[in-house]
């Protein structure tokens, strides 16, 4: 490639947001017609540094030059008049409307004229010119949502088209594409290369470096680290110049005895999102689950967890420490269900007096003389209730079924009956008693019966439905009974996932086990206080006191407060999804001690992190994930950055 | 560096710093109201405000009220909004009425208790299961209460109890203890079990949970849906006692009886203290609202303001109170 102009020139750019220093004098430059490569770890300082270019973000210092003029780009605006387009990861476009409306809006042409009509004509036209430009078949009229992943990032490469960009911006553009896609993305980035378009190109995946890279930039931890023509470089030198990041962070990690397995994952696939995940969990054991951001980490902890549905696989507990007993201690008939049942009863009574007070042939409408039981019909009769001619009179009868009702309830109360088929039995006494009721209702007001027949029959279909799902069903993976289990969760973002932020520190340390604070049909608020203020001295919990709500509370100690939670639950088998992001060192180490201090105690820990310092510093085995797939299982020992980084961009 | 500990802050607090504004700034205003009243009395600005037998009808209104205003604190408090209250109160009374002149007393109100308990467990089921808008589902039950509730009645007032009822009905309804009144004491038993339910039980835990952050609450293991039913489910068990109560102070009922009472009932939850976001507020709240809504709408009744200009002084009331929870949140 011949010699070309200069395009864009950022010099010394400086960027810090509180407490992280994100760019450190970072130098880039793009020339006419060239693909320029911009590599890094998570937090490498990437994004930042194309946000300043867009306007996004403001630099604390450093110069900016396009086409060799100094220029400062104080908004978005600005840098997309200035001809700079960025391609985002998740598509800006409008799903129903057309794609040559897609390319054209918000800068439609007009007519002339007062009232400013859109130029539609127009809009086609040069949409069809700007589609033919890149060579791509697509019908400009029909809906976005019609078209592919790939086609709708050919329209959002056609849009910056329009705005006569000079610098494109594509970040991670081949991340949810096939092969065929990506070549068909890769023949359009060389038409533009050929139109002198200058493209910056963020990706994770280094085997692509070479296929379409003229030259390629590293930045680590905001630092530039140089940049070189992609035929002069190897793979193992880039990631080697990715990598390296200080260690000097400490850990309190020692080694351990590990116990059996905990959790078992087998083939867990949701589409889309992550493919066929199988690892298993040992008690004792510290797990690091490593790759880049949007590898399907978090998306796989929350399927774990229950919390998303899957397409397919299993997740499978042992349960097998000593706190199985602790766990497993449920009532099996809570109170609420024994005053159902009371209603249910009382409900129900109308059956027994059809029982004993006659029924009637529906066949022959014959109300005066009702046959005797066991006659013809009874099927009809028993089994269906058949319509009512009379319903009792006064309370004593409901009384008297309220008494019998409760007394079967305290058997059944002492007696503890399996949960699951008690259920059937008061979904079938439920529905019948509705039914009945329905009748009495009906036959009250109307002459026809056919709202019955619709009850009764559908009482039934569903009491055979609930039956066969009994019979033939697993039980739904939810998170309720992945706690059940002893799984507990940290999530990433425990702003909104992991903490109610509107309520108090003790109502949030016990929203995971509120069972265990039952004394006496009701909770018992000291067992809560005695927990939280153990638990606040021991994690150093920073809070005035345990009624202060959580929102006031800084991220390490809301961080805290989470693990509290878990520590409540009795939680065997914990899942840290990103525990130490955003939060100072000190808490930073109180929860690595925690993590360390749990491991010792005999529960199976998973830390998902993008800190390679972190995940080679606390764990004793290290998986792998990119795009959706686990790549690696690694040994600590045999644990190196270069070798994480390795699986997590290369394809093998 | 990093194992320093710091001794977490306790400091201590004076009364006025510890003294919950949030929750009981409004008792404080309602006291003041009552004292701004009873001067504009003594000055003969208002007739019969603290009297006897004024306070006592107003003590019933609004323990009549209560209820219902509870109902709508739970379903706030899991941020939904039940608007079915009003219609379903209609029709449950109306159920009720001509079940007692079909059936009997004790049948009768139990069969308006249950039709009323059966609607929420449908708009619990509808908004817990099915996943819909709270707001949709029970805004179609407003119709849809409302409609069978007019055309089971055709219109009518039914009214024709024996006398013996009607004594039965009245005893529960009107009876009043040294100018107590009975009903009173019935939502005072009543506010204690939710108290209770609300404070002290996993449920009312799940509750608060729930409504501050569903997502949250789900990755605790509750099952969110299940306990957005069970608050349906109470609001129409308060709708079918209320409907009771109503039908034992006046026995007489028609279509229209509840007419856009969830309004009512909205605007006190809101003015307690209860926020649309759930899992703020509470029965406390819902009950100092109640009161303070009855005696302010009574106080500006005796001072002369007509129907309409009260309605504008609610609306004032509404948007002060939500704007200072807003305030509240933003700190």
């Amino acid at each position: 490639m011949p010699e070309s102009k200069n395009l864009l020139k950022m010099l010394k750019i400086d960027k810090s947001f509180p407490g992280v220093h994100a760019l450190k004098e970072v130098d880039f430059d793009l020339a006419e017609g060239e693909v320029h490569i911009l590599l890094g770890e998570n937090g490498a300082g990437k994004s930042t540094l194309i946000k300043i270019l867009a306007g996004m973000y403001h630099a604390d210092s450093g110069q900016i030059e396009i086409s060799e003029t100094p220029t400062v780009i104080p908004d978005a605006r600005t840098g997309r008049d200035l001809g700079i387009s960025v391609i985002y990861q998740e598509l800006n476009l409008v799903p129903d409307l057309s794609v040559a409306k897609n390319i054209f809006l918000g800068r439609e042409p007009v007519l002339p004229g007062v009232m400013k009509r859109v130029d539609w004509a127009k809009v086609e036209q040069e949409s069809r010119a700007i589609m033919e430009r890149l060579d791509v078949k697509i019908d400009v009229n029909a809906p976005v949502r019609s078209l592919s992943v790939a086609d709708q990032q050919m329209v959002e490469i056609a849009r910056a088209l329009v705005f006569d960009c000079k610098i494109l911006v594509m970040d991670e553009p081949t991340s949810s594409l096939s092969g065929h896609e990506i070549e068909e993305l890769f023949k359009a980035v060389n038409r533009l290369r050929e139109h002198g378009v200058g493209i910056i190109y963020i990706s994770h995946r280094l085997e692509e470096v070479h296929e379409i890279g003229d030259r390629v930039t590293v930045l680590r931890d905001g630092e530039y680290m140089g940049t070189w023509e992609v035929k002069e470089v190897e793979l193992d030198f880039l990631i080697t110049q990715m990598v390296g990041r200080t260690l000097d962070e400490k850990f309190p990690w020692t080694p351990r005895e590990h116990g059996e397995v905990a959790l078992r994952v087998r083939g867990l696939t949701r589409s889309g999102v992550f493919e066929d995940i199988n690892f298993d969990l040992h008690y004792g054991e510290i797990v690091g689950l490593s790759g880049l951001v949007g590898a399907g980490r978090t998306e796989v902890a929350r399927a774990v967890m229950g919390a998303d549905p899957v397409d397919g696989g299993t997740v499978e507990m042992t349960n097998a420490t000593k706190e199985k007993e602790e766990i497993q201690k449920l009532p099996h008939y809570p109170l609420w269900m024994a005053l159902v049942d009371v209603v249910v009863f009382m409900l129900a009574l109308p059956l027994f007096t059809v029982i004993f007070q006659g029924i009637y042939d529906p066949f022959t409408l014959n109300m005066n003389s009702p046959p005797p039981l066991f006659s013809g019909n009874w099927f009809y009769e028993w089994i269906l209730g058949g319509p009512l001619y009379n319903i009792p009179n006064g309370p004593t009868p409901y009384l008297v079924a309220a008494g019998l009702a409760l007394i079967r309830q305290l058997g059944l109360w002492f007696l503890e009956r399996q949960y699951r088929w008690r259920t059937l039995v008061v979904d079938f006494v439920s529905w019948y008693a509705l039914a009945i009721c329905a009748m009495v209702f009906t036959s009250l007001f109307t002459q026809n019966f056919v709202l019955e027949w619709v009850m009764i029959w559908g009482g039934v279909a569903m009491i055979v439905i609930r039956f066969l799902t009994i019979l033939t069903h697993e039980r739904k993976w939810t998170p309720t009974l992945a706690i059940r289990r002893g799984l507990g969760l940290l999530p990433e973002d425990r702003k909104t996932q992991g903490l109610t932020q509107v309520l108090s520190v003790a109502f949030n340390t016990t929203s995971a086990n509120l069972r265990r604070l039952i004394k006496r049909w009701l909770l018992n608020l000291s067992i809560e206080k005695d927990f939280v203020d153990e638990h606040i001295d021991q994690l150093k919990i920073m809070t005035p006191n345990q009624e202060t709500q959580i929102r006031f509370l800084s991220g390490g100690n809301q961080q805290k407060v989470v693990l509290a939670k878990w520590l409540f639950r009795r939680a065997n088998v914990l899942i840290f999804d990103e525990p130490t992001r955003g939060i100072d060192v000190g808490a930073k180490f109180e929860v690595h001690s925690q993590m360390l201090q749990l491991a010792k105690d005999g529960a199976a820990v998973m830390m998902i992190s993008s800190e390679l310092p972190e995940i080679l510093g606390m764990s004793d085995r290290i998986l792998v994930m990119r795009e959706g797939r686990l790549t690696a299982d690694i040994d600590r020992n045999e644990a190196t950055q270069e070798g994480i980084l390795r699986y997590a961009m290369t394809a093998d | 560096m990093a194992n320093v500990a710091e001794a977490p802050v306790r400091p201590s607090a004076s009364f006025m710093a510890k003294f919950n504004y949030e929750k009981y700034g409004l008792l404080v205003v309602f006291i003041l109201m009552m004292i701004v009243f009873y001067v504009l009395q003594l000055m003969g600005y208002v007739n019969n405000f603290i009297e006897a037998h004024n306070l006592t009808n107003q003590l019933r209104n609004a323990s009549l009220l209560f209820f219902i205003v509870a109902g709508q604190s739970m379903v706030l408090l899991v941020s939904g909004i039940d608007l079915s209250q009003g219609s379903l109160l209609s029709l449950s009374s109306v159920v009720m009425a001509q079940g007692i002149l079909d059936f009997g007393l004790a049948v009768g109100v139990l069969m308006g208790i249950g039709m009323a308990t059966i609607f929420g467990f449908i708009n619990g089921y509808l908004v817990g299961r099915v996943k819909i808008q709270p707001f949709i589902v029970t805004l179609s039950m407003l119709f849809i209460c409302a409609g069978i509730a007019l055309v089971f009645t055709g219109g009518r007032t039914i009214h024709q109890f024996t006398s013996e009822q009607k004594d039965i009905l009245q005893t529960i309804g009107l009876t009043d203890f040294f100018h107590i009144p009975g009903t009173l004491f019935i939502a005072i038993f009543f506010f204690i079990i939710l108290y209770l339910l609300t404070k002290r039980t996993v449920l009312g835990r799940a509750i608060y949970l729930t409504g501050g952050n569903e997502e949250a609450a789900r990755l605790s293991g509750i099952d969110t849906g299940k306990v957005k039913l069970i608050c349906y489910l109470i609001s129409g068990i308060c709708v079918g006692i209320t409907s009771f109560l109503y039908l034992a102070r006046l026995p007489a009922t028609n279509g229209l009886a509840g007419f856009q009472l969830e309004f009512q009932s909205l605007a006190a939850t809101v003015v307690g203290g209860t926020t649309f976001h759930g899992g703020e507020g509470g029965v406390t709240q819902a009950a100092i609202g109640t009161l303070f809504l009855t005696f302010l709408l009574n106080g500006l009744i005796l001072l002369g303001v007509g129907t309409f200009a009260r309605e504008v002084v609610v609306g004032v009331l509404l948007i002060t109170a939500v704007v200072l929870s807003s305030r509240k949140r933003r700190e």
